[in-house]
């Protein structure tokens, strides 16, 4: 017995000694090991990125985009999810399922203005597939004041251009940029991205100047989806840069366009076919073929002197505010009412009852409080159940074929959360924007001025996070606007009106020294400086010419408050321009585009009724504004390039020609605050002759007479600046 | 279960329960209430329906309903700040002043059932005011958005703040006239609120609601930086906590109420007779500020047996108790400060610099000042309990001057220890390198080592740490013992505390500074007496002893001069106010002991 107990003992006791073994070795409860290391699912390869080729303007669309390529032997499905574990930010972009061997592109447009970082995860919820760190950092911020090209392009490879600037600290020079000599249009940043880092909707190419498709692209390099966003840009003002080797390619671009395509003219050595406010441009030769960089250069050239689109711009140069908005001031006051009469009936008039015995003050108050809570609970659903108000403006942009109508829609609410906005009207899309988010991070009054951080998103649509039409009808949008009670947002519509057209504007410009035939004689720069020289005139009597303005109104609206605004460079210093900081104190530089300022002149038209015309007086005088807006001033509103002239037929009118709100579908009266426009830029073709050369002469000339200032003289020892005590 | 009843019995059949239930449904009552509070609330929804874009990034981001009810809950809150303490303000003027408070004592009630049906009444008032919020609850609710776990969370802490207003107004109310209280009440009230609603990590200020209330506010608009925000349930605990602490601590003030000595002079129940009234004018025999509190001092005779016999543990024990709290607090957050700092400089040396020894000692020594304060507040009597003899221990007698000088030699010795000792233990238990250790520490710029070594040569962080802490503990005994003195002589502890701490402050430490300067700029000439005069009569107030000690004072004062004539002339004060009290004091020692043994006879 004694035996056997002893074994007993000894067996539990070994028992217990490998069960401690084995408890020794767990961590416990509160210390459990933890696997920080994450690994990728086998066989699931993801590319993401947050803007473009490192640049990224979170005042503008911003795009999202993932490449997913699963060699696994499962099916996987998940969601795919950005987080910011610092601001606790999250955000779901969707659902992605992709099968055994499978590719898949998903893109998407999100507003992530206060966000500190950016985690994308790829999970089913119970098991994390993916997830990378990706960067918030705008890594492209100096030439965002610059035009950007956008080169697409599968083969990984990037647009570099020529540069004889030296290394500056062992740092060469970034040749993604391209720098034209002064005056001669914008500089140029390249970005090279490939077709998948395309978006499916047109906000995010905004940002773009051009667009350009490398000799390897096919129709099938992009999805229906990111054509069709290639279709609208276009037709809102951008250019598309197409290589003449992909015939098939071309054919893609026309079709997506939702305007007419006009044939083909040969336009600065390209063969332009203008597309609504937009062009598609064919070039020849190779982006990519060794050494040879004559076309990136010669894209970089067209691009550099491209108008910025004007839609944009226009529709944001101003404040929108619901001023009147009868709904939202109708139940603010029923809420004023209800509450000032509870106020002073169970306050003031409780005073009075001061020969009440307790009971019946009891019962008097108690009734007050029900009365007023019966009261209150039905404020409570009316504020649930109504309308808040909306006041829009519209910019049509004309062409000679179809127009593109861009419309800014301000909502308040009125009491309630949550309302539906539907916007009728060829080819519409409409998005809640994001300005009250960017008047958070950037100031009050950049949901006025977008661009308080760089040029470039002055004319790009304002930020928004893509929105899905939840109307089932065609030519109409709708979406769900979140707002706050008595709380105010902002959505952006575009259509496209392939049958609004019909304004023909035609210029003349008298130059004073050559005044009736001769001045159709003045076409180059040449003319002007062997004219001048043989009679004397002074530098600034080109500007003292007379413009003669005919409009021909073929379409069916009446135009009200017709003007042309005619924009023109000259050099800081000239023109009564004040000379730059830099100027007088970097004696010796290189004159740069900084040193341009673009001066506005505007002569006034009046009213021109449906199918009219209407010249401007012979003898009409354009007055030139004071206000001189340097190319790199956020205050800039300028769309030409740098030394560039342009010019804008603006008119009012009284009905938006297009888009309209659905009252029916909407929750969302509009109000009476709404104004549209029409605008219509004069090509650089139509632009006088005179003009032309007699502006390209002055500038010249200022240029040339700067850069012997900067040269010779040492304005430092002219213009005292306060310098520091060694 | 009879303790429990007993403590039942607090809050039940409180006259001043029934009195304030009678009253509420008035016309005053109700008009005041629903005109002041609706009135408000609508000026601030006003405010955010008028100018919706300056809230957005409120709006956007906190729904309406969650918005609408944070609110009235901030109005209620507010609200009750002012008019709880308001409400209370008459609790023994109005009996006073209405000639029944004869009747309340001689009743034979007890003080804490009468106080605690004032405390009790308060919820009828809350209830009140939450019943005349009622539309705008209903509002918030068809509105929608509301977060409802929050919202319970938020009338909770509403209600305990009013509790603890109540209490506190009523605790104050045993010390200073009513109107006098209300004003503190009010400041205090404004003060906390002001720094509770404020955008602060980690929110110290956990005695209002406001913390809890305006913390989703601050973190949605962003105010608080996201890795330090905290979750509401955090918030609601501390805030439960701290209120709790506060209301526990007031109701123990008020079971226990003031300790107020009856003598020959305030033993009459309605006027206070010194020797020799009866040749004085009638006007110089008012003497409301003895009247009130031996008033108050008759009522509390009608206290439970408990707190009479247990009364010195319970009140000695509770102070000396709330200041080694205090101080464990301070102490337990200088180790964990030092601690973190010592760890990285162990790491990372350069951190650390020539003046960190000297700040982490200044901060032990700005502790035990604020310590050696609190103990002289605390163990300092008027003269009317000064030589009181009350039950210690189940009824065992010990004089109250032997209780307060053992209470305060307890602290300054445990204080100084440990501001001595706890920075001496720290460097111990780091051993950090000898560079870090010794003076100066690490120096990276040579010109200030050349500095420093000039500046500092022969310091001793130690023994300045060891003499400052010292010269603080004299100076503490020699405060108390001016005060003591100031004690013999006044009816009313406060004017006591704030005249000797002003005596002290004004005369004694700037006193030598004045006269050394006249020395060396009046006298010296005319009577040929040498700077060095000058030097010893200005080393006689402790500000020149720390001047010198942290090398503040000026290279022209010089930096190696004797401390002697500091404790010369605080021992001279502590002589001076030694013999005073012997004199003075065993007079009033005697009359106090004969009275109370009359009284007890």
């Amino acid at each position: 017995m004694s035996h056997v107990n002893h074994v007993r003992l000894l067996a539990v006791s070994l028992l217990c000694l490998a069960a401690s073994s084995v408890v020794v070795q767990t961590p416990c409860f509160g210390q459990a090991a933890s696997n920080n290391t994450t690994t990728d699912f086998p066989g699931l390869d993801i590319q993401a990125q947050i803007g473009w080729d490192g640049f990224i303007d979170q005042t503008a669309p911003l795009p999202i985009s993932f490449l997913v390529t699963n060699q696994s032997e499962k099916l996987l499905e998940g969601e795919l999810r950005l987080n910011d574990p610092i601001s606790g930010n999250s955000l779901s972009l969707g659902e992605l399922a992709i099968g055994p061997g499978g590719t898949k592109r998903f893109s998407t447009i999100q507003t992530l203005l206060n966000w500190e970082s950016c985690f994308a995860e790829y999970t089913d919820g119970a098991e994390v597939f993916w997830t990378r760190s990706l960067s918030l950092a705008n890594e492209r911020y100096n030439a965002t004041g610059g035009a950007i090209m956008l080169v697409i392009d599968d083969g990984s490879r990037k647009v570099v251009f020529p540069t004889d600037k030296p290394a500056v600290g062992g740092v060469l020079p970034d040749q993604t940029i391209y720098t034209p000599p002064v005056g001669q249009g914008h500089v140029v940043q390249a970005l090279s991205i490939g077709s998948w880092q395309l978006p499916t909707h047109p906000g995010p190419l905004t940002t773009a100047l051009s667009v350009v498709l490398t000799e390897s692209a096919k129709p099938e390099s992009l999805n229906d989806a990111q054509w069709d966003a290639m279709g609208r840009w276009i037709c809102m003002g951008g250019t598309l840069f197409i290589n003449e080797a992909t015939p098939e390619a071309i054919k893609r671009a026309e079709k997506a366009c939702p305007l007419s395509v006009l044939p083909a003219r040969e336009v600065n050595g390209f063969a332009e076919q203008a597309a609504g406010a937009g062009r598609i441009r064919v070039y020849r030769g190779k982006m990519f073929s060794g050494d040879d960089v004559t076309t990136p250069l010669s894209l970089a050239t067209g691009t550099s002197k491209l108008s910025r689109p004007a839609l944009f711009r226009a529709l944001t140069a101003s404040p929108l505010m619901v001023y009147d908005s009868p709904a939202s001031e109708r139940t603010r006051n029923w809420v004023i009412l209800v509450f000032t009469i509870y106020t002073l009936v169970s306050g003031g008039v409780t005073f009075l009852l001061f020969r009440f015995s307790r009971s019946r003050l009891k019962v008097y108050t108690i009734s007050v409080v029900a009365i007023a809570s019966v009261a209150a609970a039905a404020l409570g659903v009316m504020l649930r159940n109504s309308h808040g108000d909306a006041g829009w403006n519209s910019v049509t942009q004309l062409s000679e074929i179809g127009a593109v109508q861009g419309a800014r829609i301000a909502v308040r609410s009125a009491g309630g959360r949550n309302f539906q906005l539907e916007v009728t009207g060829p080819r519409v899309d409409l998005q809640v924007t994001e300005t009250d988010a960017m008047a958070r991070v950037y100031g009050p009054y950049s949901y006025q001025y977008y661009d308080r951080f760089g040029v470039n998103s002055r004319f790009t649509a304002p930020p928004f996070s893509l929105g899905t039409n939840l109307s089932e009808a065609t030519d109409s949008f709708r979406i769900q606007v979140p707002v706050r009670p008595w709380g105010e947002r902002e959505a952006i519509a575009v259509g496209f009106l392939p049958s609004f057209s019909g304004v023909r504007v035609k210029l003349r410009y008298e130059p004073p020294f050559a005044r009736g035939e001769l001045a159709d004689k003045v076409t180059s720069v040449d003319q002007v400086e062997a004219i001048l020289s043989t009679n004397g005139f002074p530098d600034d009597a080109v500007l003292q010419g007379v413009w003669t303005v005919e409009v021909l109104n073929e379409s069916p609206v009446e135009l009200k408050n017709c003007s042309l605004s005619v924009t023109k460079s000259s050099v800081r210093g000239y023109d009564g321009a004040e000379r730059g900081y830099q100027q007088y104190n970097e004696p010796g530089r290189v004159l740069q585009n900084t040193d341009l300022v673009h001066q506005v002149g505007k002569i006034d038209i009046g009213d021109i009724s449906a199918k009219g015309s209407k010249s401007a007086p012979a003898e009409a005088s354009i007055r030139w504004s004071n206000q001189y807006e340097t190319y790199y001033d956020s205050n800039s509103v300028s769309l030409c390039y740098p030394g560039g002239t342009q010019a804008m037929f603006v008119a009012g009118i009284a009905e938006s020609p297009g888009l309209r709100i659905n009252e029916a579908a909407s929750d969302f009266q509009p109000s009476e605050t709404r104004s549209h426009m029409i605008l219509l830029p004069i090509k650089a073709d139509d632009m006088p002759a005179s003009w032309k050369a007699c502006h390209e002469w002055l500038l010249l000339r200022q240029i040339r007479q700067e850069e012997q200032v900067i040269k010779i003289s040492n304005p430092k020892t002219t213009v005292p600046f306060p310098t520091f005590p060694e | 279960m009879n303790m429990f009843r007993q403590f039942l019995g607090i809050f039940q059949n409180s006259p001043a329960y029934a009195r304030d239930r009678a009253n509420l449904i008035s016309t005053t009552t109700i008009g005041f209430a629903a005109l002041i509070l609706n009135g408000a609330i609508l000026m601030a929804i006003l405010i955010l329906l008028f100018d919706p874009r300056e809230f957005s990034g409120l709006a956007e981001r906190v729904e309406f309903g969650q918005l609408l009810g944070v609110v009235l809950l901030t109005g209620a809150t507010v609200f009750a700040t002012v008019l709880i303490p308001l409400r209370l303000s008459g609790v023994f003027m109005g009996p006073r002043i209405g000639r029944y408070f004869d009747q309340v004592v001689l009743s034979g009630i007890s003080p804490i059932r009468f106080l605690m049906g004032k405390v009790t009444s308060q919820n009828l008032f809350l209830g009140l005011v939450l019943f005349l919020l009622m539309p705008w609850f209903v509002l918030v609710l068809a509105v929608g958005g509301l977060q409802w776990h929050v919202f319970i969370g938020n009338l909770l802490l509403l209600w305990l703040y009013s509790m603890m207003l109540a209490l506190m107004m009523l605790w104050l109310s045993l010390y200073f006239n009513e109107v006098l209280a209300l004003g503190i009440m009010l400041a205090l009230g404004a003060f906390v609120g002001g720094l509770g609603c404020a955008p602060i990590p980690y929110q110290p200020i956990v005695l209002t609601p406001f913390p809890a209330l305006m913390q989703g506010a601050w973190t949605a608009m962003g105010e608080l930086p996201p890795e330090l925000v905290r979750g509401y349930g955090s918030i609601f605990l501390t805030s439960v906590i701290g209120m709790s602490s506060v209301c526990l601590i007031a109701f123990t003030g008020l079971c226990l109420g003031p300790l107020y000595g009856i003598l020959r002079d305030n033993s009459t129940f309605g006027e206070v007779v010194h020797a020799g009234d009866s040749k004085r004018k009638r006007r110089f025999r008012f003497r409301m500020h003895i009247q009130r509190p031996s008033e108050l001092a008759f009522f509390y005779q009608n206290r439970g047996d408990i707190f009479r016999n247990w009364e010195g543990l319970l009140r000695w024990g509770l102070s000396l108790g709330t200041l080694l709290v205090l101080m464990t607090i301070a102490w337990g957050i200088y180790w964990y400060g030092m601690d973190t700092f010592y760890s990285r400089l162990k790491t990372s040396p350069n951190t650390g610099n020539y003046f960190f020894y000297l700040g982490t000692n200044a901060i032990a020594e700005t502790m035990h000042g604020f310590t050696l304060f609190f103990a002289v507040l605390f163990f300092s009597r008027a003269r009317n309990t000064m030589y009181w003899k009350i039950p210690l221990i189940a009824g065992r007698k010990v004089s109250i001057a032997t209780l307060d000088w053992t209470c305060f030699l307890f602290v300054v010795l445990l204080s100084s220890g440990v501001s001595y000792g706890l920075p001496t233990l720290l460097h111990e238990w780091f051993r950090l390198p000898n560079e870090l250790l010794g003076m100066p520490g690490p120096i990276v710029n040579p010109t200030d080592a050349e500095w420093v070594i000039k500046n500092y040569s022969g310091f001793n962080v130690w023994m300045v740490h060891l003499e400052s802490t010292l010269v603080l503990s004299v100076s503490a005994l020699t405060l108390f013992l001016i005060i003591r003195s100031l004690c013999v002589l006044t009816w009313v502890r406060t004017v006591a505390v704030f005249t000797g701490a002003a005596f002290f402050v004004f005369i004694c430490l700037p006193g030598p500074f004045i006269i050394a300067g006249l020395v060396e700029f009046a006298i010296k000439s005319r009577f040929d007496i040498g700077t060095d005069v000058a030097k010893t009569l200005a080393m006689m107030s402790p500000i020149a002893v720390f001047g010198v000690n942290y090398r503040e004072i000026g290279t022209s004062f010089g930096y190696h001069n004797s401390t002697l004539p500091f404790y010369l002339y605080h021992g001279t004060i502590i002589g001076l106010c030694l013999v005073f009290l012997r004199n003075s004091g065993n007079t009033l020692k005697r009359t106090s002991l004969t009275w109370q043994g009359r009284g007890e006879r």
